[in-house]
């Protein structure tokens, strides 16, 4: 209704009121009339000087911590609020502390539906807080709100995008048993060629050879020598090792996918990762899955320091495979400049597979970490078992069974 | 769950209470009866009734109960009728009789509705604007009739009122519906609210009604009534003239004719002028008085403070208070205080008022500036009109290249001699930012090209 049938609608009123000599049905219209104008004035300005925000304490927290999320809503205007209904659109696998939310029909979400007042001129904030209990690139909104007049005669909806998009990491667990992941258990193998270079640790110099970066030219000696020198420095760090993960956690693509096996391989790799980063090894990744909201292949260099970025990717795999697994085998077999060892995380070892696998076993040093119990032909080509079955959640150490 | 079967009890007691305030107000005004006895009996009723209707229709195989409680009630509040009509000594005990029976059904038969009706906020809207529009028609009839019932302003507030505690309750139900308990509003605050927004609402109808009273629409009545019959006066002289114009041109041709109908002589002469009537102004009416208007308005304005501070406090205790250690913390941050917030909303008033009534005092733009505003705006208003409003955060410039731009490419192609669309939309942009942020002076024959350019700007 509008406020100009309001006025022609008292006007009749009044009129029929004059008409009848009626001092009460006078009133009757009056009343009546400015009543409804209140109701169509407040309908209008309702959202007039609002504001509705939510932030998010972190945008990438790390399985089981505490994420705190703050709504805001603004309310600048004379007008209060009285009654409010905010429906929000959260991700699953948020355990709300103190506070509930219903989950939804549709997948993966659930509703944070909360009723609020605000009056003029205020600014209210609520904290939430909850637990994040599952890996993923998580989305909030969007976000429904529905005021109206103080009756609650008629409510105005409007929809906010307000979309915001946080990553849980893979929970990291510790990894006891690593040495027989290096292979030489107790020995710290020293390697000449390294993929990163410390520039404070200086090795010494040598006879400069084309390739060398200019910065790396010792000036000095040069001009000391008559011939260019390049200075030496030690490697960043002793090893580097690159994870191949293998989601394909059934052996026919048809069959389906096991999202508990995902999250196992997910778990075990980012342990992995961790305790090689721990242990001052480059970390790299590679991988046949595929990134949510991306279809891009995973393929990570090992570098030092790139820990962090691991496992935010590890955080945005979908149990999905963009390409067989072979394939990245067959990629870092061509990859001759790579020198790196490898460690090879998976749940299954297909026929098409073992080949490769076999032929890197023979060049490079590779280690095979199986999530499940290995069938008798695939039991020679792997080093490392993980039990399939471990409760990972409530697991603080990956146990490898060698 | 003991929160929600209290909001449902209240719907339904206040729901019964809506239809109750019409139904007794057509009671009192058939009968000449008490109206507060009347509504109490057929709150009560329709109340029962409804109650009957929720309990016993849940579930197959309990109709016939239900049928025969309503007939009971039926019985029952008729038996109360007639008991308590013995009082009125009406002469026909029969027709007593089948009154009061059709009438406690029709109390029955609303109350199984109501019992039967969901709790939805469209449904309670719906009742309570029923009622109330059925108690303003049983007053109009009232009216009509000639009588003037003492109760009615009393049943107008109780009825705005019962309605909109009604709608606030079943609204408030249905919004924490699917809020956990321990994150819901507070009931009672809101209620508050709602009493003290239709308290406001009810003290400015009053304070209305007073400076529009009776006499103050009758008066005006009157002088719309004296304009339109002076109008119709003049439209029936013309018509008279016209007609008798007519008539003597038809007189003349039977002249001719040598046809002589009448004596022309005998023909009456017109008027000179239309009458001119007197306007009935009721003499000596006085239609305010100092001492009622002192009263009334202070009054009004007590009910209004009174009103808003009841909004105040109420919501005041809507802020949450954290129920555990670790639960969900809220804080509450005022940005302007009320005085200065009040301050700011008088001054931008004020403000605007002033712009309104410098607008009317103007019968057109006064410097050459303004009427390229004034064109502009136009001309925006007829872009927007075509489909093409002017987002926000887009120049003047970007705004008139874009409609420019978005014109069908199966529009034959401008004539060599007219001026380019682009061309034009930059001068038209280019004259309209001289005179809306240069400081530049513009002449009133720059005005004037502007104008036919903004005409020849086809959207």
């Amino acid at each position: 209704m509008r406020l100009r049938s309001i006025l022609l609608a008292g006007l009749a009123g009044l009129v029929v009121a004059a008409l009848l000599h009626s001092s009460a049905l006078v009133f009757a219209s009056l009343t009546a009339s400015a009543l409804a104008a209140l109701v169509v004035a407040t309908r209008r300005r309702v959202f007039t000087g609002f504001n509705f925000e939510r932030t998010l304490s972190r945008r990438v927290v790390s399985w089981g911590s505490e994420l705190e999320i703050t709504v805001s809503v603004t309310n600048a205007k004379l007008l209060p609020l009285v009654w409010m209904r905010v429906r929000d659109e959260w991700p699953a696998g948020l355990e709300p502390l103190g506070f509930a939310l219903r989950p939804l029909s549709h997948l993966g979400r659930q509703a944070f539906i909360q009723t609020i007042s605000v009056r003029w001129y205020e600014r209210l904030r609520r904290r939430y807080r909850v637990r994040c209990l599952e890996r993923g690139l998580h989305r909030f909104g969007p976000v429904e709100l529905e005021a109206g007049d103080p009756f609650g005669i008629a409510g105005v909806e409007r929809t906010l995008e307000a979309r915001q998009e946080f990553a849980v990491l893979p929970k990291v667990l510790g990894v006891p048993g690593f040495d027989l992941l290096l292979g030489h258990p107790l020995a710290e193998e020293t390697v000449t060629h390294s993929l990163a270079h410390d520039p404070t640790a200086l090795r010494g110099i040598r006879a400069y050879r084309p390739g060398d970066p200019m910065r790396a030219i010792n000036w000095r000696a040069t001009a000391r020598s008559g011939a260019l020198q390049t200075n030496e420095f030690d490697p960043a760090s002793l090893a580097a090792v690159r994870l191949l993960l293998d989601v394909g956690s059934l052996h026919k693509a048809w069959e389906g996918i096991d999202a508990e096996l995902m999250e196992i391989l997910c778990v075990v790799a980012a342990s992995l990762a961790t305790a090689f980063a721990a242990h001052g090894h480059g970390v790299g990744l590679a991988s046949n899955a595929c990134l949510t909201r991306e279809w891009r292949a995973v393929d990570m260099e090992p570098e030092q320091g790139a820990l962090p970025e691991v496992l935010e990717t590890l955080a945005r795999l979908r149990p999905y495979t963009v390409r067989d697994f072979g394939s990245v085998l067959a990629a870092e077999l061509a990859e001759e400049s790579s020198r790196a060892d490898c460690v090879v995380v998976t749940a299954t070892l297909r026929p098409g597979v073992r080949g490769h696998l076999a032929q890197l076993r023979s060049e490079r040093p590779t280690r095979v970490v199986y999530v499940g119990n290995p069938k008798e032909d695939e039991a020679p080509l792997v080093d490392i078992v993980v039990p399939a079955d471990f409760d990972w959640r409530s697991s603080d150490a990956l146990p490898l069974l060698a | 769950m003991r929160s929600r079967s209290w909001l449902e009890h209240a719907g339904l007691v206040l729901g019964a209470a809506a239809e109750g305030i019409w139904c007794g107000g057509l009671a009192a005004a058939l009968m000449g009866a008490s109206w507060i006895v009347l509504t109490v009996f057929a709150c009560v009723t329709v109340a029962a009734a409804a109650y009957v209707a929720r309990r016993l229709t849940v579930g197959e195989g309990r109709e016939p109960s239900a049928r025969l409680l309503a007939l009971t009630l039926i019985l029952v509040a008729s038996a109360v009728l007639l008991a308590a009509g013995r009082a009125w000594a009406h002469p026909s005990l029969l027709w007593q009789v089948v009154r009061d029976f059709v009438y406690a059904s029709g109390l029955v038969l609303l109350g199984v509705y109501l019992g039967r009706d969901s709790l939805a906020p469209e449904a309670a809207v719906q009742r309570a604007v029923r009622g109330f529009a059925l108690l303003c028609a049983v007053l109009v009839c009232a009216a009509w009739a000639g009588l003037a019932p003492g109760w009615a302003p009393v049943a107008i507030v109780a009825s705005l009122v019962v309605g909109g505690l009604l709608v606030a309750v079943v609204r408030y139900q249905a919004l924490t519906d699917l809020v956990e308990p321990a994150d819901r509003l507070p009931a009672w605050p809101w209620l508050l609210a709602v009493a003290g927004a239709v308290l406001g609402v009810i003290a400015i109808g009053a304070l209305l009604s007073q400076v529009f009273g009776l006499e103050v629409l009758r008066s005006a009545l009157g002088v719309v009534a004296g304009v339109l019959r002076y109008a119709l006066d003049g439209v029936a002289y013309l018509v008279g003239w016209a007609g008798a114009g007519l008539l003597r041109g038809i007189a003349w041709l039977l002249n001719v004719l040598h046809v002589h109908a009448r004596d022309p002589a005998k023909v009456p002469h017109l008027a000179a002028r239309p009458p001119v009537l007197k306007l009935r102004q009721a003499a000596g009416v006085k239609i305010w008085s100092g001492t009622q208007v002192i009263i009334t308005v202070v009054g009004a304005l007590v009910a209004i403070g009174l009103s808003l501070t009841f909004v105040a406090v109420a919501l005041r205790r809507f802020r949450r208070e954290p129920l555990a250690e670790g639960a969900v913390v809220e804080d509450r941050e005022a940005l302007a205080s009320l005085s200065s917030a009040a301050g700011e909303f008088a001054a931008r008033l004020g403000r605007r008022l002033r712009r309104r009534l410098l607008a009317l005092r103007r019968h057109g733009p006064v410097t050459p500036a303004e009427l390229v505003r004034q064109r502009y705006a136009e001309l925006e208003l007829r872009l927007s009109r075509a489909g093409r409003p002017r987002p926000p955060g887009v120049t003047v410039r970007g705004h008139l290249a874009a409609a420019v731009a978005a014109r069908p490419e199966t529009a034959p192609p401008p004539p060599e001699t007219a001026p380019r669309p682009p061309s034009l939309a930059a001068d038209i942009a280019a004259t309209y930012e001289l005179a809306r942020y240069s400081a530049h002076t513009i002449d009133a024959a720059q005005a004037r090209r502007f104008e036919g350019l903004a005409r020849s700007f086809e959207a």
